[in-house]
């Protein structure tokens, strides 16, 4: 008997064409394969495609031409296992930490387990998902603040709580759009350590999009370099520095800033 | 509603209504102001007879046009403010039809539609419902565009947004537009009830008491009329205060 392994893509992006209303493309028939339990950064000038891009793996967007597929699936809408991050924390203002955090389980509850909106498991009971969020708001050292409300938080805290809300989710992509870039240097540094500390150790697969070299090479396992204009064939840097929290001082790290370097001020 | 409503507040407010109308009564000394002495032992046995019928004409419209109002005006700003096209499309229309006095449309509301309660409730619906879809469309229209995708991402098509997001998003300013035009309400209810209609406190205050001259039943009316507005303004603010959301700033 033959047993036949193949590595199946994550993510798996085919002949992307996308633009928006009318517009120059951003992206002309793009392929990209990413492998389960990569972490990726996605880096390029303002206007490059970068957020357009991981709304197209969030299934928010829809390509002109070509497809997404994640776990050999076409993405059409938002996927329940594909977890998403953004800069601007999106919480809801009327909802304490706690809601905020449980709100994910809630819409799955409110919807069941259609596979649609909501994994088609057994669902998550009650006690396990208060569990949950509580695990995760102690993970991210917001436990405390549970019944505070959003305007009652600082910019990280507020990150860290539209963290948790994703986490609670437990899902196999966790895709960020520049989740730091709104935070004070030293919670950015804080908050880049935590998505280490989640990734480190999980098979979840991350794609996070930065605009900042040394994020990018700290989180990113692989970095791809997107342009402005027409983005056709996937620039890719393989990076074996990051989660290396010395990372800066490391023979290599000179070496793939400046490629990093060049492919960026080639592309703006 | 900065100062917080209390049963004593209330009560005291009450008090110092009757002393002055005792006074003005007094001095005024004249049939078109009789005493509340006069006036409220016949209120209170009538409101267990042919006044609370009355009364309970009015509010069945009145309640029955707010529901009209509430069920068309939310659905309709909650789509004209997701639908950023159609609501830049019709905005003009709206901007205009806003401030026009509803009322003047009686007339034309009794040819189209008959002299039934229906086109009375219609027009009192009328105007309820600008107020609150605009409100509604602003509220909706005002989210961050980031706070729906990210829930979104988490698994809400539309119906998951409308109920956690869009829903609870509008509700406080729905429910303080119903509460600031329970007066207009009220108002052109008193207007559109003193004809065609046999059952009413405006019929009742203007047909079968002040035109007959039996002013302290015509006070009983009007104390009927007040009763039923402020209930229905405590109603609307004891929910408003039941769901009274975190006052959030938008940065910080």
């Amino acid at each position: 008997m033959v047993v036949c392994v193949t590595v199946f893509p994550m993510i798996r992006i085919r002949n992307l064409t996308f633009a928006y209303g009318g517009g120059p493309p951003l992206f002309e028939g793009f392929d990209l394969e990413i492998a389960p339990g990569e972490a990726w950064s996605v880096i390029g000038p303002s206007g490059c495609g970068k957020s357009t891009l991981l709304y197209l793996l969030a299934g928010l967007k829809r390509p002109l031409k070509g497809e997404v597929l994640i776990a050999g699936v076409r993405v059409a809408r938002p996927r329940p296992q594909t977890g998403l991050v953004l800069q601007d924390h999106g919480l809801l203002p009327w909802a304490t930490v706690g809601e905020n955090a449980g709100l994910g389980l809630v819409i799955r509850k409110f919807y069941g387990p259609d596979g649609r909106h909501a994994p088609a498991g057994p669902p998550v009971g009650p006690e396990e998902g208060k569990r949950r969020v509580d695990g995760w708001l102690e993970r991210l050292g917001i436990l405390a603040l549970k019944d505070h409300y959003p305007a009652q938080l600082s910019k990280g805290q507020r990150q860290r709580t539209a963290m948790a809300r994703t986490m609670v989710l437990e899902p196999d992509i966790l895709l960020m759009d520049e989740p730091f870039s709104a935070l004070d240097a030293h919670i950015r540094e804080d908050l880049r350590g935590e998505v280490m500390g989640l990734q480190q150790g999980s098979d979840r697969t991350l794609v996070i999009v930065t605009h900042d070299i040394e994020e990018a090479i700290f989180l990113g396992e692989k970095l791809l370099v997107l342009k402005r204009g027409i983005n056709e064939k996937a620039r890719v840097i393989p990076n074996g520095l990051a989660g290396d929290p010395d990372f800066r001082t490391r023979p290599p790290f000179q070496e793939i800033y400046s490629r990093l370097r060049t492919l960026l001020e080639l592309g703006s | 509603m900065k100062r917080r409503m209390t049963p004593f507040s209330v009560f005291m407010g009450l008090m110092m209504l009757l002393v002055i109308w005792q006074g003005f009564s007094l001095v005024l000394n004249r049939p078109i102001l009789p005493s509340p002495v006069t006036v409220l032992p016949i209120f209170f046995r009538s409101l267990f007879g042919d006044l609370g019928l009355h009364l309970l004409a009015s509010a069945g419209r009145v309640l029955a046009a707010m529901s009209l109002a509430v069920l068309t005006a939310v659905p309709a700003g909650l789509a004209l403010g997701q639908m950023h096209k159609v609501d830049r499309f019709l905005d003009p229309l709206i901007a205009i039809f806003y401030p026009i006095p509803k009322i003047v449309f009686l007339p034309v509301i009794y040819v189209l539609m008959g002299i039934t309660d229906l086109s009375k409730i219609f027009l009192i619906a009328l105007i309820v419902f600008f107020q609150i879809l605009v409100v509604v469309r602003d509220e909706a229209a005002n989210l961050h565009p980031e706070l729906i995708l990210s829930v979104r991402s988490l698994g809400a098509g539309r119906r998951g947004l409308f109920r956690y997001v869009y829903l609870p998003a509008s509700l406080p300013a729905m429910l303080t537009a119903l509460r600031i035009s329970v007066g207009t309400a009220i108002a052109v209810l008193f207007i559109a009830e003193q004809s065609l209609t046999t059952y009413g406190l405006g019929y009742y205050i203007v047909v079968e008491t002040y035109q007959v001259l039996l002013y302290p039943e015509m006070y009983c009316g009007i104390l009927g009329m007040g009763l039923l507005g402020l209930a229905l303004y405590f109603v609307i603010h004891t929910i408003e205060a039941r769901i009274h959301r975190y006052r959030y700033s938008e940065e910080g």
